[in-house]
């Protein structure tokens, strides 16, 4: 193994290749920043670059961008609420209301330390467990991944404030019901319609997300009539006091959220179809349980621990979707899959021969990951005061030009502008529910895992002929199941639970 | 050095938008071409038409290509808007889905709405197992099958009803066996269903050959057959279907362009023209292996024949499976 | 008393669950599928049941007291906007990128209290014409930038 990684360091540490990723990654972010575009489509624009080159300097140039636009969405996310992706929605939990309340450095340069930190783990982890992981999540079937889209859901607990729960729950069914619009996935007729023929492809994810976070949010800010002279020193407070210097408590209460949060986003992202997105709000509830009932209370009003967890969890899932991809060449996301393209295009098939047969490749494919996360944090810290001036934009032009890039976002890649009309809706819609004090979290949530996990089950159904016995008949998807309980009643139970330890305590003490 | 600086030269025309317009040598058949693309930035359609263009533009056939995107109704908005607006330089990509769409009305037009062009790149159906499975070849599959269809689960990357539901199916009916009781597993894309297949969920998979020899070749699967008429020389070893006891089947997934209807006979042969011409550049050579396609070319009437015959295929065996 | 915020926001989810239960009838059942366990309409029938109950629930045991004051928000400038975003949307193909979005622009800046003429301008059009050249030349995202009728 030591001489792989040699060969690895060898490769990437040329002239060449360094200047790739310095490259990448800053192209990456840059076009990670800009709305509708995300790691996706960054990748698939360096495609014809990279053929040009050889394997290795390709595939470098790719993970560079790839984490570039990561870091770039998160960018986004937390200075306007705007999540580009899915993943970075929970990062605008925590994100976005501490750059508001003027901890915009602060916040860019957590979300930087986590996920660079949630790469370099997870890099890590792949080189020790890649060929036993891979066997692992080949054994995943689709009972296993429905009982993860039900684990995923069981997150909104941890949305859910005191006595909310219903809230939450009904938000969550109003997104599932938003994910069943459009063509089934299963036997392909349409539902919910309406006879229209732009919504037989179904409600795009980017469009009810810039919707409900980007377009209500600016739309509540001109609902309210603040006085602009003080709003402008809101911004400009949120723009010049931004110091980004992390303090001590602070690294403190990161550490054991990115090694938690590190393992649990890779061991999500190697599940081919799981991903980033249901790793980062896995890793967002176990933390806000975690914390403890005070510090709990802080998650989504700018806590650290909220903010750190989601980006450490996405980037290291990110890092894990290559496991399957490297040792199986079983692409488990969209981005993997334009990558398995890449490398098939330089007639590299990945696949349990590659770490054999080519271990050039193999190898610095995971050095590069490590390259592009040290090179992110080192070019873009210093960038976080200029990237954080977006915030001093006075409101009367930042307002509409949130509005414009919330809408073109969406409108470029559909190119529908039927979906303009919709966004309106949903803006109109979002904003209603948020002026009546309902958390839009949860519906996002139920949108995101409703398709998957629908289809999971009836996949699951039709092999196992209409019998639902798989659900306690296999122990995978039942250990699953049974975590998933345990998160949605144990933060309603804890407050019983707190009583009864302290009454314990309290005779031990008194004996 | 020279290679890389040029290398971050092109990065940095991405970045910086300077673009400048390649002058290759070869004359000129079409002066210009607007691709449209029924769905959004980044799929397959999308691929298809900037690939193409790409090696038009680059190989000096076509002056100059622009693409535009539209997506919506599975593709219905972009056949409406091609109907409509009745533009002779615009060109429409699109691929087997459109037969199937339309047959099942996402959307009232059909290829006869249109002027089919050519069929340009396509990819053959194969019938795949687990290389730990004990069916060894299209006859065992056949025969676990019609011992008892309801422990043959059969995956593939599109809905019940689908193309790779119907390649399955027109294997076991060629083969003798009843299509109807095929149990389809459907997975929303190839990958998640090749997946499947490894992890034991499914005993077999219906897709496409060019992906099944990427994992046939690391010896992780074994394909049964493939719906062509002729050995494919990607792996040579694999027979045809119609070798293997499913007698007569052939399936071609298709991509190829559409122009508006009403077009000009003269107009129509200078586009022919132009993609005739196109598979002997070494541009066409570099964008087609980069993205792993099969020239499958069929021209004007050829196209309309084919179209005739796979709509006719398709329509009856959906009939008989119940979906239409 | 009775129209809390919880109760608002229950009544307007219990409406639209209803609605969506009513077009569940609309998914069409293929012939073959109705003997299985779980079709294209068994998720929205179980989702629109809980909705229905849950929506019910929020209504008769509403836990935010909190009442809804519609006075201090501006309503006319937030339906403005509406208004001008849709308006986008049905000028953005006629009258190509650079124009409608220039419009967009200018009407937004305008309608949120910028009154010098001078820098609506400087702002709104620069920027549109530097996305789009960006957009257009650098990550090759073709948009129509003119108007039909300038359009060679």
């Amino acid at each position: 193994m030591l001489d792989g990684i040699l060969i690895g360091l060898t490769t990437a540490f040329s002239m060449q290749n360094i200047m790739f990723v310095i490259m990448g990654c800053l192209v990456g972010t840059f076009i990670g920043m800009l709305p509708g575009l995300g790691p996706m489509s960054a990748i698939a624009l360096m495609i014809p670059i990279a053929a040009s080159l050889d394997p290795s300097a390709g595939i470098i140039l790719m993970a560079a961008v790839y984490y570039g636009a990561i870091f770039g969405g998160s960018t986004s996310s937390i200075l306007i609420n705007a999540p580009g992706v899915a993943s970075t929605v929970a990062t605008s939990f925590d994100g976005y209301p501490m750059a508001k309340s003027g901890k915009a450095g602060k916040a860019l340069a957590i979300a930087a330390y986590s996920s660079f930190s949630g790469g370099v783990v997870a890099a890590f982890l792949l080189i020790l467990t890649a060929p036993y992981l891979a066997s692992v999540s080949l054994s995943f079937q689709s009972t296993d991944y429905f009982a993860l889209m039900v684990l995923g859901l069981s997150a909104v607990a941890a949305f859910a404030g005191k006595g909310e729960v219903i809230k939450a729950l009904l938000m969550t069914v109003f997104g599932l019901m938003l994910s069943t619009v459009g063509t089934d996935q299963t036997i392909g007729v349409p539902r919910f319609t309406l006879g229209m023929i732009d919504l037989v492809d179904g409600i795009s994810f980017l469009l009810l997300v810039m919707a409900t976070f980007a377009l209500s949010e600016a739309l509540m800010a001109i609902l309210k009539k603040v006085d602009e002279s003080k709003r402008e020193e809101e911004r400009k407070a949120a723009a010049e006091l931004g110091s980004m210097a992390v303090t001590k408590e602070e690294v403190k209460e990161m550490a054991p959220v990115i090694g938690r949060s590190s393992i649990l986003g890779f061991i999500i992202g190697v599940l081919p179809g799981a991903g980033a997105t249901i790793a980062s709000f896995l890793a967002y509830g176990t933390e806000q349980r975690i914390a403890g009932a005070k510090k709990g209370k802080l998650f989504g009003k700018g806590s650290v621990r909220g903010l750190s967890a989601p980006e450490t969890a996405n980037n290291a899932a990110a890092t894990g979707s290559f496991v399957p991809l490297l040792t199986l060449g079983i692409p488990g996301s969209g981005t993997t899959a334009i990558m398995l393209g890449a490398l098939i295009g330089y007639g590299i098939q990945p696949g349990p021969r590659l770490y054999i047969d080519q271990p050039d490749v193999f190898w610095s494919v995971i050095v590069s990951m490590w390259l592009g996360n040290i090179i992110l944090l080192v070019l873009n810290l210093p960038l976080i005061p200029y990237i954080a001036r977006v915030l001093a934009v006075p409101a009367r032009f930042l307002l509409p030009l949130i509005l414009f890039f919330s809408l073109i976002g969406v409108y470029f890649v559909s190119f529908n502008t039927f979906d303009i009309q919709l966004m309106v809706l949903f803006g109109l819609v979002a904003t209603i529910l948020r002026l009546l004090s309902f958390s839009l979290a949860p519906m996002i949530l139920g949108f995101i895992l409703g398709g998957m996990m629908e289809e999971n089950l009836r996949r699951a159904l039709l092999i196992n002929n209409d019998s639902w016995a798989f659900l306690w008949e296999r122990p995978l998807t039942l250990a699953i199941l049974i975590i998933a309980v345990l998160c949605l009643f144990v933060p309603m139970l804890s407050p019983v639970f707190e009583k009864m330890r302290r009454k314990t305590k309290g005779t031990a003490s008194a004996d | 050095m020279i290679k890389s600086l040029k290398v971050a030269l092109a990065a940095g025309a991405v970045l910086f938008g300077a673009h400048t317009a390649l002058q290759a040598a070869g004359h000129q058949v079409v002066e210009e071409i607007k691709f449209l693309v029924p769905g959004g930035a980044g799929g397959g359609w999308d691929g298809t038409a900037r690939g193409t263009g790409e090696a038009l533009t680059k190989a000096g056939l076509v002056g100059a290509a622009s693409y535009e995107n539209m997506s919506g109704g599975g593709g219905g908005k972009a056949i409406a808007h091609i109907i409509e607006t009745k533009d002779e330089s615009t060109l429409m990509v699109n691929s087997t889905p459109i037969v199937i769409r339309s047959l099942t009305g996402v959307f009232p037009q059909s290829f006869r709405d249109l002027t089919p062009i050519a069929g340009t790149i396509g990819d053959y159906g194969a019938i795949v197992v687990n290389k730990d499975s004990d069916i060894q070849d299209l006859a065992g599959l056949v025969a676990a099958y019609e011992a008892d269809p309801s422990k043959v689960a059969v995956g593939g990357g599109s809905v019940a009803g689908g193309m790779d539901h119907l390649i399955a199916a027109l294997v076991m009916k060629n083969a003798g066996a009843d299509p109807t009781k095929v149990k389809y597993i459907p997975y929303d894309a190839g990958g998640k269903a090749m997946a499947g297949l490894l992890s034991g969920e499914i005993r077999g998979l219906a897709t496409g050959f060019g992906e099944a020899v990427a994992l046939a070749r690391q010896d992780e699967v074994r394909i049964l057959c493939v719906t062509s008429t002729e050995r494919n020389d990607a792996m040579s070893e694999v027979p045809t279907c119609d070798e293997a006891g499913s007698k007569g089947t052939e399936f071609v997934n298709w991509r190829g362009f559409f122009g508006a209807p009403g077009m000009s006979e003269e107009k129509k042969a200078t586009y022919i023209e132009a993609f005739e011409k196109m598979y002997d550049t070494p541009e066409w050579a570099t964008v087609r292996d980069r993205n792993g396609w099969v020239d499958i070319y069929n021209p004007d009437a050829d196209f309309v024949k084919f179209l005739e015959a796979q709509e006719e295929q398709i329509g009856s065996l959906m009939k008989e499976l119940g979906f239409l | 008393m009775f129209f809390t915020k919880d109760r608002i926001g229950g009544i307007l989810l219990l409406i639209f669950c209803c609605i969506y239960a009513l077009k569940i009838g609309n998914i069409r059942l293929l012939p073959f599928q109705a003997d299985q366990a779980f079709t294209a309409r068994t998720m929205p029938e179980a989702l629109a049941v809980m909705g229905i109950i849950l929506s019910m629930a929020l209504i008769i045991f509403p836990t935010n007291r909190e009442r809804f004051s519609i006075k201090e928000f501006n309503w006319p400038l937030g339906l403005a906007f509406l208004l001008l975003m849709s308006l986008y949307g049905f000028t953005v193909r006629p009258l190509g990128f650079l124009l409608a979005t220039s419009a967009f622009l200018i009407a937004g800046f305008a309608m949120l209290g910028e009154r010098s003429p001078i820098k609506l301008v400087l702002v709104a059009v620069p920027l549109v014409v530097l996305f789009w050249a960006l957009m257009n030349y650098g990550l090759d995202v073709t948009v129509q930038p003119l108007p039909s009728f300038l359009r060679s």
